[in-house]
């Protein structure tokens, strides 16, 4: 058992702001320290010479002390937490410590007793007021980085979130230094070398590597101010932008692009026009002179350029979403499926292949050859990009689901030479290559972008150098909704219009719009389906081609009719399929026949 | 031989054009937009309207629909160098508006003709 001197003692009940008693093997108080006194609102002496029972009540010293006095006297420390009361005062926790010793030159044993209330985060914030809570709340739970460094940058302190921003784990906190996070980025190191007392500054979009690798943007602003130890040190917050900078930048790329598809769609038409006026020119001079003269043969390499003029302009147009795209519903995963095929036919020895497919909810609208082109033309850059080291080009689809769409997600990513940051906002700009002159038109990119973008899609890329590039398609999932029908009002009167080929149904639609009446296209079985189900109280007529007038289709219209639903059903015949002839359908009074081709003057004729 | 209504705003194109169909000793009249292009129409005896789509004042798109209203049987040949209304090609339009034949630009001049002097025969 330690011996502990009068002077060592004296020393530990003078200078500690816990409770601190001593208590010899009578189980009697000793002495007491001042808080002590002042927790039990007593005297020293009133005090010495107490058992702990009289203080504490009989129960309490029962249940919570006399063992661990006990114990302790015959030599154990003991720690324990417990709720006392003490009388006067609110109930509370306190941490407790007998340490047992030995009065010097004496066989008496004692207990040192120290008795802490422990204090809970509640009580932390209920004992500060005012502006310490405040700026202690702010500091916890604001999403920013809250620091102080000094001029080389060394982090002083920082709060919890600073970490979180720059992913820096527990254990690598110490020896922090700014300087090693920024990137090229030198600003805020110049500002802390150079900068003096007093003086604030902010610096936006500063770009950061966290202690992951990953590369992020931040806004800091900070004040310098005086140390004695430190000279200088600047307290600031930091902020995370990285969010904002990227959107900020796709939104300057995309608006990049449609300037530059308005430009090149304008250049496209009237290049068109007068590239005819060249090949017209050139195809007279050619009737005139004749075949096997020698001008005959300039005029008809003439022509042959003017055609790998054409080839270029009609690229020139995909991309500025001025070339149709002949759209029809279909599976996205079965154009994926068709492109890996294709592309394995061309697959190099040291590329390996990948694919994830998930299985996906609903078709996609789109031009089917147009879409095999941009997988296509992705899958052909990763392979190139690979052509040296060889990799693993991984394709993958997948669904995705935001408050009310869903989206078909593609991504076809390749471990090559990843593409220069420099660039990475300008891949797809027309005629834009990183190719050798004559082993690309610089125009695929460009291509693909248009055609997703026509089909209400995204395209976009991540690159790292020398890590390889992922390339990541977001295409609109088809779902019907109902919800997409208006109510109908005041106008000539609504059409439901069902038919497979979607370019004549969209041009007649918009001629019959201007006209006043409410089209709603359907081009699918389910569309249709749904429409006649739930919606067909808003139609007045109906056109509907006869190879998606099926049996089903056709009871449910019977069944309408028969629920004296009223509206004209006008079908149109390509051949002798669909609807039969004897069906009840075809001898109501409101039915009409149309051959296919089909015209708008065919369906004005047959409107109310 | 034929009276042939040439609308076209491009002077260089509508020139070959010209060239190339009085060769075939066909008669031409020429405007270069779609309301020069209707006055011609109505003090001329026309078998045929090639027009161009995309064009100043009035455009090819709503001078077919006025030619159909004066004329409804009047021949109509569309040329474009591309372009969209909407989400729909223009030569689409035209056609589903009842032009007899659409051409895009740059167009083979032999088949053009050919058509041309398909649709304007009496």
């Amino acid at each position: 058992m330690p011996e502990l001197s009068q002077e060592i003692l004296n020393h530990l009940l003078d200078n500690s702001d816990s409770m601190i008693s001593i208590i010899d093997d009578e189980m009697r108080y000793v002495t007491v320290n001042e808080p002590f006194c002042r927790s039990f609102n007593m005297q020293r002496n009133e005090l010495v010479g107490k058992c702990p029972a009289d203080l504490w009540g009989e129960d309490t010293y029962r249940e919570k002390i006399r063992n661990n006095i006990e114990k302790s006297l015959s030599g154990e420390t003991v720690r324990y937490r417990a709720y006392f009361d003490i009388s006067g005062s609110p109930g509370r926790y306190y941490d407790v410590t007998y340490k047992p010793f030995k009065s010097p030159g004496t066989n008496i044993n004692y207990a040192i007793i120290e008795t802490k209330g422990v204090k809970f985060e509640k009580e932390i914030s209920e004992s500060n007021t005012g502006r310490d809570l405040k700026y202690e709340y702010m500091e916890k739970y604001l999403p920013f980085g809250v620091f102080s460094c000094d001029r080389d940058g060394m982090i002083l302190e920082a709060n919890e979130t600073f970490f979180t921003i720059l992913e820096v784990g527990a254990y690598d906190r110490e020896d922090l230094n700014f300087n090693d996070l920024l990137r090229t980025d030198r600003r805020f190191s110049d500002y802390l070398r150079s900068g003096k007392a007093g003086e604030t500054a902010a610096f936006s979009k500063m770009q950061m590597l966290t202690s992951q690798g990953r590369e992020i943007y931040v806004r800091i602003s900070s004040h310098n101010r005086k140390d004695e130890q430190y000279g200088i040190i600047a307290d600031g917050i930091l902020e995370d932008v990285t969010r904002e900078v990227l959107l900020e930048r796709r939104l300057q790329q995309s608006q990049r692009l449609e300037t530059l598809g308005t430009l090149s769609g304008g250049v496209a038409h009237d290049f068109n026009t007068i590239l005819n006026t060249i090949s017209g020119y050139a195809e007279m001079t050619m009737e005139e002179v004749g075949r096997g003269t020698q001008v005959y043969e300039y005029m008809s390499r003439l022509r042959s350029a003017v055609n790998k003029a054409v080839s270029i302009i009609n690229q020139m147009m995909v991309f500025s979403k001025q070339m149709d795209q002949h759209m029809v519903s279909l599976e996205i995963d079965k154009i994926i499926r068709e492109a890996v095929e294709f592309i394995k036919l061309s697959l190099p020895e040291n590329v390996k292949l990948k694919t994830l497919y998930k299985k996906i909810e609903g078709s996609i609208h789109a031009d089917p050859l147009q879409l095999f082109r941009v997988f296509l033309n992705i899958m052909t850059n990763a392979l190139h990009a690979m052509e040296d080291g060889g990799g693993t080009m991984t394709i993958s689809l997948s669904e995705s689901k935001t408050d009310d769409r869903s989206f078909a997600d593609i991504s076809i990513a390749d471990t090559g030479t990843g593409i220069d940051p420099s660039i990475t906002d300008r891949i797809f700009e027309p005629f834009f290559t990183t190719k050798e002159a004559n082993k690309g038109t610089g125009m695929g990119l460009a291509v693909s972008h248009g055609i997703i973008s026509g089909i209400g899609g995204e395209i976009n890329v991540e690159s790292n150098p020398g890590e390889g590039s992922v390339f990541t398609l977001r295409i609109p999932l088809k779902k019907m909704d109902s919800k997409s029908f208006n109510t109908p009002d005041e106008h000539a009167g609504n059409i439901f219009f069902a038919h497979d080929n979607l370019h004549l149904s969209r041009t007649l639609s918009m001629a019959l719009e201007q006209m006043g009446y409410r089209v709603i296209l359907l081009n699918s079985m389910s569309d249709i389906e749904n429409a006649i189900s739930y919606q067909l109280s808003d139609c007045d007529t109906l056109f509907i081609v006869n190879k998606f007038a099926d049996t089903k289709i056709c009871d449910i219209l019977e069944r309408k009719q028969n629920e004296g639903m009223s509206f004209r059903l006008c079908l149109i015949k390509d051949k002798d399929t669909g609807i039969d002839k004897v069906s009840p359908l075809t001898k109501n009074r409101n039915f009409a026949l149309i051959k296919e081709p089909l015209t708008l003057k065919d369906i004005l004729s047959h409107l109310y | 031989m034929a009276g042939i209504l040439l609308v076209e705003d491009n002077d260089d194109l509508r020139t070959m054009l010209k060239d190339a169909l009085e060769k075939r000793r066909h008669y031409i009249i020429e405007a270069s937009n779609g309301r020069e292009a209707l006055s011609k129409f109505k003090s001329s005896a026309t078998d045929l309207v090639i027009t161009d789509l995309l064009m100043p004042e009035q455009d090819g798109i709503g001078l077919i629909m006025e030619l159909r209203k004066v004329q409804p049987e009047i021949k109509i040949i569309a040329i474009s160098g591309g372009g969209k209304i909407g989400p729909s090609n223009y030569l689409d339009v035209a056609k589903t508006l009842g032009a007899d034949a659409v051409f895009p630009k740059p167009f083979n001049l032999k088949s053009f003709i050919e058509e041309v002097e398909r649709l304007a025969v009496r």
